[in-house]
């Protein structure tokens, strides 16, 4: 049925106590939507607008600085001097751990070489790895809770969450709308030289009754103008949370959670392998030479090496425990014999000297005597 | 109650505005008051459950502690990292304390698997993920080069949630046959880390 003319049916319907409650509730509520969408805005801009100083704003998205930063709050971070970073402070800065991503951790000490350990609040541990200096972006300065909440859902993937934060917002600017009719009301009676309102009371009620014969014509402008208006607020509003969603998530990153096991020190010690034992010089007398004697070491080899003065001069196989040397062999006239064990291993390179190392010395051509 | 004036529609229309650039103000500061104020560090004791958490099954003992090597000696060990926390995250190895520069660990070959079955009491039933091992090369390249998570080894992105997932590492040390005879009696020693970051 149009309502169109029928306002008398309407003043019966609804008594002005009633429809008097209505447009308060509907100040009530467009109000506390305006102020809940300004208190967004405002939000957002304090997340975003310190980027014009070149602070740098950063959503957290972990909880490891809980509970002091929480998943979805902006912080704002500003580069500062040198001597202002000191421990206490909440640093960010590049992951040394992640390439590309951001630390936003609490600076607990310096180290010796100058690098920073940094470590979340709910962390358990201090991180890993340090920072160096010239790592840090500034040290956290603001903290804008709440705005950065859609874009941590984003980061978790939870885009159903996120369309829902957007409905809600386009929800409240709806609302905000709500009680723009009792607004046009006054305007258009005094713009449009409305006739007053009867003394029945007719109502101008929001769009419903502006439809209504009495202030039709005066009223299609009226509604137009508000209709741009706010169009316009919605549009700014829009803007600027656009504006401040693309700025505020832009170096969105971790602050990481952490957690290690380590496993104690594993130790791997090699051999030391036992050479020869007992060795021993025998002078066999004149034209004999001399015999070198020793004992097989407890470990599996392949054979000796014999050497007088350096040089080798025998290379017995792994059975032999002893072997003569006579003069003649090389030009040598006094030298240590060395007996030196061949491992075994397949390509092993590993060896071992006797536990003595006699002095052989040439007296004549035929004569050699031990000492 | 009496009826609502245009003046008095006007005048809500815009009263939020103001109201909410205070509230704005007042969240913000008191939120950053909160937050960084303190110049000294807060430890705080009710770190939040709901992350990453990271155990082994070693029971605290070294993974191995290997005597008497000689050329071509051989041996492995397995461990079984079990990741519990409800966060995703990235497991990386990486080596700590690493005494490796003596000549043994110039001349001993590690090869570090990842794959499933078997613990830190038997590799029994160990079965290595297909691909690349986590790592391969000499003991003391691993001791200079897997050093933290940013360089750490391995890739295993845990999913988080609330079942806990487990990967099974395998060690395995082999002594060179060409070890050079003064490498005799040297030692060399590594912890081995394991860290989780969510991602």
């Amino acid at each position: 049925m149009d309502s169109t003319g029928v306002g008398g049916q309407h003043r019966h319907a609804r008594p002005d106590a009633v429809l008097e409650a209505l447009d308060w509730t509907r100040v009530v509520v467009g109000t506390a939507a305006r102020a809940i969408v300004a208190t967004v805005v405002g939000l957002a801009l304090w997340a975003a607008a310190p980027a014009v100083l070149g602070w740098q704003p950063t959503t957290v998205v972990t909880g490891s600085m809980a509970p002091r930063l929480t998943p979805g709050d902006v912080v704002v971070s500003r580069p500062v001097p040198e001597p202002d970073v000191v421990p206490g402070r909440v640093l960010l800065a590049d992951d040394p751990d992640q390439p590309g991503h951001l630390r936003l951790h609490r600076y607990v000490e310096a180290r010796d070489d100058g690098t920073l350990v940094t470590k979340g609040d709910a962390n358990p541990a201090a991180d890993s790895t340090p920072l160096d200096r010239s790592a840090v972006h500034g040290v956290g300065y603001l903290r804008v809770p709440w705005v950065g909440v859609p874009v941590a859902w984003a980061h978790e993937g939870r885009w159903g969450a996120v369309a829902g934060a957007a409905a809600v917002l386009a929800g409240l600017l709806a609302l905000c709308a709500v009680d723009g009719g009792l607004r046009r009301a006054g305007r258009e009676a005094r713009g449009a030289s409305a006739p007053p309102p009867p003394s029945g009371g007719t109502r101008v009620h929001g769009r419903r009754s502006a439809r209504g014969p009495a202030v039709r014509d005066g009223s299609r402008a009226g509604a137009r103008h508000a209709a741009l208006r706010q169009g316009g607020a919605l549009l700014v509003t829009v803007a600027v949370l656009g504006v401040v969603g693309l700025v505020a998530p832009d170096r969105a990153e971790a602050v990481p959670f952490a957690a290690s096991t380590t496993s104690p020190p594993s130790r791997v010690t090699a051999a030391v392998m036992p050479g020869p034992t007992k060795v021993t010089c025998v002078s066999n007398g004149l034209g004999k030479g001399v015999t070198i004697s020793w004992t097989k070491p407890n470990w599996a080899i392949r054979g000796y090496d014999v050497s007088w003065g350096g040089t080798r001069i025998a290379s017995p196989d792994a059975a032999a425990t002893s072997v003569v040397v006579t003069a003649g062999l090389l030009d040598i006239t006094s030298g240590k014999i060395t007996v030196r064990a061949l491992d075994a291993g397949p390509g092993s390179v590993w060896s071992a000297d006797g536990d003595a190392q006699p002095t052989v010395t040439v007296v004549t051509s035929l004569s050699l005597t031990c000492s | 109650m009496s009826r609502v004036s245009p003046r008095a529609a006007r005048i809500a229309a815009w009263i939020a505005v103001p109201a909410a650039i205070v509230a704005s103000g007042v969240v913000v500061s008191t939120a950053s008051y909160s937050a960084f104020s303190a110049t000294t560090t807060n430890p705080t004791s009710n770190w939040t459950a709901g992350s990453v958490a990271l155990t082994d099954d070693d029971n605290d003992t070294a993974l191995f502690t290997a005597t008497n090597l000689k050329p071509s000696s051989t041996g492995s060990k397995c461990i079984a990292v079990t990741s519990t926390g409800s966060l995703p995250a990235v497991v990386k190895l990486y080596g700590t304390g690493a005494q490796t520069t003596s000549e043994l660990a110039t001349h001993t070959n590690l090869l570090v698997e990842a794959g499933s079955g078997g613990s830190t009491s038997s590799c029994t039933g160990f079965t290595a993920d297909a691909g690349q091992p986590v790592f391969t090369g000499l003991l003391s390249q691993f001791g200079s080069t897997a050093t933290n998570y940013g360089n750490g080894l391995g890739s295993w992105a845990t999913t988080g949630g609330a079942t806990s997932q487990t990967r099974v590492y395998k060690f395995t040390y082999t002594v060179a046959s060409d070890t050079p005879t003064t490498a005799q009696g040297k030692t060399a020693s590594i912890g081995f880390t394991w860290e989780a970051q969510n991602s």
